[in-house]
């Protein structure tokens, strides 16, 4: 194995490139944590190496940057660091004291070279202010040669310390001595503390010989110890640590199938699904009697639409009643999304078999039974008058925001948003030949909106985003193709290949008449995939949620409000979004509730049953308790409603934010994702929206929503105002686009003058092009 | 033990002989050859037993004492050893194991031979070969059983259990035929029937070769053919099938009869702004409850929501029942009776996972409630999500009630939770006492009522 090349596990030098593309943690306040070792000279790296070592055993779920401070070492004398720890950045440094100049990290924890981690620094990681450190007694106070947690923000900038001892006393957070315990107080024979997490040997590296240097010595493993070590410790494990201490595999020994599947798991989470297939068919061949491995596999295949082989491997996994459920599930999706509706039905059904109360396997059912009903009772409508309209089309207890986007999305073409006027086209259900005919026998088809192009929800190999269309059959398309008010999702960090969906991204914006995208933050980032010529073909066209007050005559009048403040939360993909930092989310969002519910009741707003986490969380670590609107039960009329009459709505979705402000409700976004922010951008408010990362949330938080209280005239006012841009640039969009659809103005005649474009908006980015007619013709 | 176990094995060899020595001839007849033959039975599994080591389960000492009086029937003049010997049998494949099964089995033959017209010793038969994984000779057996059981009721388990074991025997033959079915030298049969013959497949193969035989078949065709193939993809299909056929029977119903699944958000709703009462089922509560126009009546049936805990073996069968918590306890809780009491809600606490799953397959009665909690509640206490407490010590489980009150007090929604008769035989253990005291707003004049704050 080469020293630097970690290709087997996170894919390509250029797909490692490519995924820097989606790290926005400048946009989401991400706090960015790094490990930090100065190492003065080639006779220290037999430390760096135990260090490394101690420190993946004893934290084996934990993996940041470990930044490597040096005086010029050649690349080569990291070669054995680098098969020990797969994120290690050496860097040239002027001293140790470089420590403190890493500009480019939020928090660092600096160690060195002596010290040996024996037990669990979740706390040190946790930690949010000044800089902390072990005091020692007498005059030098903080040591140079221990261990500290550096918040970069504390310092003072320009100039930072020039060394630990010149830190100021404000800024130091001591810690307790078992963070940074001197070997030499143990001298040769004193047993080292139970407790102790990090073992300090400076000055003690010569004459330490008793039980301090025998637990130094644990660490002192060849790579193949340290490997099997690392891989036999029960528990969770960092996926990145694991893929880099588990491949290759040792020649001459099969794996551990259950090590194979975690492996796998690893790659299906981050995208990498044909790596999965590989590593797991190999294993499982031969093997119908691994379940839980044909699951995975199925899973897999099924991302990939090897929809074929998916089913054989998903059914293998329904032999143990313990995964049949979800394996079932998996079935009853993937057959819906295939068209087979009455399979799906019976697979929801044979997954209840197995556990009655699934809830997956009997929203599957429910489903699929409604199908079948309506498909008997079709309305009679005539196709060319309708529109085709591709999206995420939520039912049942789904998301709330998927259930409000599609009808704001219709009710910019039609008055009738119903579907007499429109065919339905779920984004997930394969387009064949007959869905390919369903499409072009429509008026046109609207792709949108919502964060379609998302690579991981829904997975399929097809488009590599969430329409699972085959690029043959995209380019078969005849009807105007408008995509509208879509968004580019992908989350701070988050890896995926994007070779397949640039290619699909490529064809779609060929085909498109029209391709308008909900920010201008999406427009960026999809342009930076598409050659120039392309390029100029992308838009901004606002979420129509934002606008909804134009949308519907009733949301404008002037609404009754409530004495209410609502909080949302979103909880998929809960370690993007939070980090470490979950704990210190929750505590400041405890106290942010505490100083609003003076002003305000606060309730919850879920827009999904799995938001309503934030309520136990919140319920278990802060003893509050809050009544919930589970906004997922209720009718879209409801929905706006309930955000039209309340006073704020402080939301992690972007819908949370997006509807409620198109409602003419004030908003305060919890920014854990791009999308919001690139929101806020938009409209010129970005003080409306608060990092969950932010040390300070609770206090600004309360402070903006107390603000708002106290004004709430003016914030409304604020709103409408900023509503009228988005108007404006939709209403010049839909002109555009009636031009493809043919169809008469919903909103009557004349519509209100354009206004100014958002201060945001690039010179002439959000300016229609003369006609869609005179668009040259695709081939 | 091991005294009462090597007396109890003279007492049977004394009686019905050695193994391959013919019994003494009693004075006055004695019992028929077949009790004789059956205790040499049980002779031999004693031995077996004493030679295994010291004896510490539950099962073993009673199938020791059933063996106990099954010795004592053979020898009491007059008596009806037969029952003793279903017994016995039952104990022995209860016991578990291969050399329980083997036991009964003999025990079975021995009692179909005595008595063929008796039902119980048919279906004795048919368990003890469906345990050894004889599912053809258990189905004869079962069928032996029906024949002879006029109570319909009570040969639905039966008749269950012939189903499944048809089922399984008709995924094999589906499955035989699917790979020796493709037309004589088409493309796909070359190669199938090489297959299907090689792993002698077959439904009357034992179950533990069946399994292996159809993995096997499995494994050939998809090598062959790759998984794509649509009868790969149907072989798998039935393979699976098989393998959970030999796990359990099917669920009669699925839907459970309409019974919408909750989770904690569709029970946070269900208890929004609700008064509740969880009332302990005592017989002085039940009489106190159902006497018309008494206070405590009237009491109870002012909340909007009564709960009920575990099986209620006092409170009238119409007793009003919003919510029914239950906890299973014991090694094979879906061997418990069928929840059959109505209930508007249903939640079953237990653990692990697929216990939990069992006994929800296996006792929950179609009809008999209109919402049943999902996994996500089936462990409250100890549930990350939930209340996180430490796994508790296993011998000292929480209470029923206690584990239904903490997740009320948790999700904090009903607009008042009150305790009703939890006092004298049905007070709850010191520590839940504990937790409840330190939250109690007020215990009224009756010393019937607590009011969590």
């Amino acid at each position: 194995m080469t020293t630097h090349d970690s290709s087997p596990v996170t894919g390509s030098a250029s797909d490692a490139a490519s995924s820097s593309a989606d790290d926005r943690r400048a946009v989401t306040g991400k706090r960015r944590i790094a490990f930090a070792v100065y190492v003065a000279d080639a006779g220290r790296l037999p430390g760096l190496q135990d260090l490394l070592r101690s420190l993946a055993l004893t934290n084996p779920a934990l993996c940041e940057d470990v930044v490597v401070l040096h005086p010029g070492l050649p690349d080569a004398a990291f070669d054995a660091a680098h098969r020990l720890h797969p994120r290690l950045i050496p860097r040239t440094a002027a001293g140790p004291h470089d420590v403190f100049r890493l500009d480019d990290y939020d928090t660092v924890i600096a160690l060195t070279p002596a010290l040996v981690v024996l037990g669990r620094l979740d706390d040190l990681l946790r930690l949010r202010t000044g800089v902390a450190a072990v005091p020692r007694p007498g005059p030098d106070g903080v040591p140079d040669d221990g261990l500290l947690v550096i918040q970069r923000q504390d310092l003072d900038h320009p100039v930072p310390p020039a060394g630990a001892p010149d830190i100021p006393e404000s800024l130091l957070v001591p810690l307790d001595s078992r963070y940074d315990f001197r070997a030499l107080r143990l001298g040769d024979d004193l047993a080292v503390p139970e407790g102790v997490v990090v073992l300090n040997f400076a000055g003690a590296e010569a004459t330490c010989t008793g039980p301090a240097q025998e637990a130094r010595a644990r660490h002192d493993l060849d790579d193949e110890a340290f490997r099997a070590a690392y891989l036999a410790l029960p528990g969770a494990k960092h996926p990145d640590l694991l893929l880099h201490l588990a491949l290759p595999f040792p020649d001459g020994s099969r794996p551990p199938i259950d090590l194979v599947r975690q492996l796998a798991e690893i790659h299906r989470g981050r995208g990498h699904h044909d790596l999965a297939v590989s590593l797991l068919g190999e294993a499982v061949a031969g093997r119908p009697d691994l379940p839980r491995c044909h699951e995975t596999l199925g899973v897999c295949l099924m991302a990939l639409s090897r929809y074929e082989e998916a089913e054989t491997h998903l059914l293998l996994a329904t032999a143990s009643p313990d995964f049949a459920p979800r394996a079932y599930g998996q079935l009853a999706r993937m057959a819906w999304l295939l068209g087979r509706t009455e399979d799906a039905r019976m697979y929801a059904l044979a997954g209840l078999e197995s556990d009655p109360t699934d809830a997956n396997c009997r929203a599957w059912y429910v489903r699929t039974s409604e199908m079948v009903a309506a498909g008997a009772a079709a309305p009679d409508t005539s196709p060319g008058e309708q529109l085709a309209h591709v999206a995420l089309f939520a039912e049942g207890d789904e998301n709330a925001g998927d259930k409000v986007l599609p009808e704001a999305v219709r009710s910019c073409f039609t008055a009738d948003t119903g579907p007499g006027r429109w065919h339905q086209q779920h984004a997930h259900l394969l387009v064949d030949e007959a869905g390919l005919e369903r499409l072009n026998a429509r008026r046109a088809v609207i792709v949108g909106g919502g964060g379609l192009f998302l690579p991981d929800t829904a997975p399929n190999g097809n488009s590599g985003w969430q329409w699972n269309i085959p690029d043959d059959v995209l380019a078969r398309i005849t009807a105007p193709l408008a995509v509208f008010a879509v968004g580019y999702n992908v989350f701070d960090g988050q890896r995926y290949r994007r070779e397949r969906f640039a290619a699909s991204l490529r064809a779609l914006v060929e085909r498109s008449a029209f391709f308008g995208l909900r920010n201008h933050g999406s427009v960026a980032r999809v342009r930076e995939l598409l050659p120039a010529s392309l390029g100029e073909k992308v838009r901004y066209q606002p979420c129509p949620t934002t606008v909804a007050r134009h949308l519907d005559a009733r949301l404008a009048e002037p609404a009754v409000r409530e004495d209410t403040v609502l909080i949302n939360c979103a909880y998929d993909r809960a370690g993007l979004r939070f980090g470490h930092d979950y704990g210190h989310f929750l505590a400041e969002m405890a106290a942010a509730i505490r100083a609003i519910s003076g002003a305000a009741e606060v309730r919850y707003a879920a827009h999904m049953p799995a938001d309503e986490r934030f309520v136990d969380d919140l319920r278990r670590e802060h003893g509050l308790t809050h009544p919930v609107e589970p906004l997922y039960l209720l009718s879209n009329d409801a929905i706006r409603d309930l955000y039209r009459r309340t006073r704020l709505v402080i939301g992690m979705r972007g819908h949370a934010g997006m509807i409620p402000f198109g409602c003419g409700t004030p908003v305060i976004s919890l920014v854990s994702h791009p999308k919001l922010a690139y929101f806020l951008a938009d409209i010129d408010r970005p003080d409306w929206g608060v990092s969950v990362h932010e040390r300070a949330l609770g206090a600004r938080l309360a402070e903006r929503a107390l603000a708002v209280l106290a004004d709430h005239p003016a914030a409304v006012a604020d709103v409408h105002d900023r509503q009228r841009t988005l108007w404006s640039v939709t209403r010049e969009n839909l002109a555009l686009l009636r031009e493809l659809t043919g169809l008469p103005d919903p909103f009557g005649e004349p519509g209100p003058g354009p206004v100014v474009p958002a201060p945001r908006s690039a010179a002439g980015e959000d300016r229609a092009a003369p006609s869609l007619r005179a668009a040259p013709p695709t081939p | 033990m091991g005294q009462t176990l090597t007396g109890l094995l003279t007492s049977v060899r004394a009686i019905a002989g050695r193994p391959g020595t013919p019994p003494r001839a009693r004075p006055g007849g004695g019992p028929d050859p077949e009790l004789l033959a059956a205790l040499r039975h049980c002779g031999d599994h004693l031995a077996a037993l004493a030679a295994s080591g010291p004896l510490t389960d539950a099962r073993r000492t009673r199938l020791i004492a059933s063996i106990g009086a099954l010795t004592t029937a053979c020898s009491t003049p007059g008596a009806d050893a037969f029952d003793a010997l279903l017994r016995t049998g039952q104990q022995a494949l209860d016991n578990g194991g291969d050399a329980g099964a083997r036991l009964a089995l003999a025990l079975a033959d021995e009692a179909t031979a005595l008595r063929a017209r008796s039902k119980g010793a048919w279906r004795l038969r048919g368990n003890a070969l469906d345990a050894l994984g004889r599912s053809e000779e258990a189905v004869t057996a079962y069928e032996r059983h029906l024949a002879l059981q006029q109570n319909t009721a009570a040969s639905r388990d039966v008749e269950r259990r012939i189903a499944t074991l048809r089922a399984a025997g008709d995924r094999i033959d589906e499955a035989l035929a699917l790979v020796g079915g493709v037309s004589e030298g088409g493309e796909g049969a070359i190669g199938a029937g090489v297959a299907a013959g090689a792993v002698g497949l077959s439904r009357h193969l034992h179950a533990a070769d069946a399994l292996a035989a159809f993995t096997e078949l499995v494994r050939l065709r998809t090598a062959e053919r790759g998984a794509a193939d649509p009868a790969v993809r149907r072989l798998a299909a039935l393979y699976a099938e098989h393998r959970r056929l030999a796990d359990r029977d099917p669920m009669a119903d699925p839907l459970l009869g309409g019974a919408e699944p909750i989770g904690v958000p569709g029970l946070r709703r269900f208890l929004a702004g609700r008064t509740v009462c969880l009332v302990a089922d005592t017989p002085h509560t039940a009489e106190q409850e159902q006497a018309s126009g008494s206070s405590p009546g009237a009491l109870i049936g002012g909340y909007d929501l009564v709960v009920r805990c575990d099986a209620v073996r006092h409170a009238a069968p119409t007793a009003r029942t919003d919510l029914h918590a239950v906890t299973l306890r014991g090694d094979s809780p879906w061997k418990g009776p069928r929840w059959d009491r109505r209930a508007t809600a249903r939640l079953v606490f237990g653990d692990p996972l697929p216990h939990w799953r069992l006994a929800l397959r296996s006792r929950l009665v179609p009809g008999a409630q209109d919402r049943i909690g999902d996994a996500t509640l089936r462990r409250p206490l100890h549930d990350p999500a939930l209340l996180a407490e430490a796994a508790a010590h296993a011998d000292e489980p929480a209470s029923t009630a206690f584990t239904v009150l903490r997740l009320l007090d948790f999700l904090g929604t009903p607009a008042r939770v009150d305790l009703i008769g939890f006092e004298g035989p049905a007070a709850l253990p010191p520590r839940e006492r504990e937790w409840i005291g330190a939250r109690t707003g007020r215990t009224d004049d009756t010393a019937v009522r607590i009011t969590l704050r």
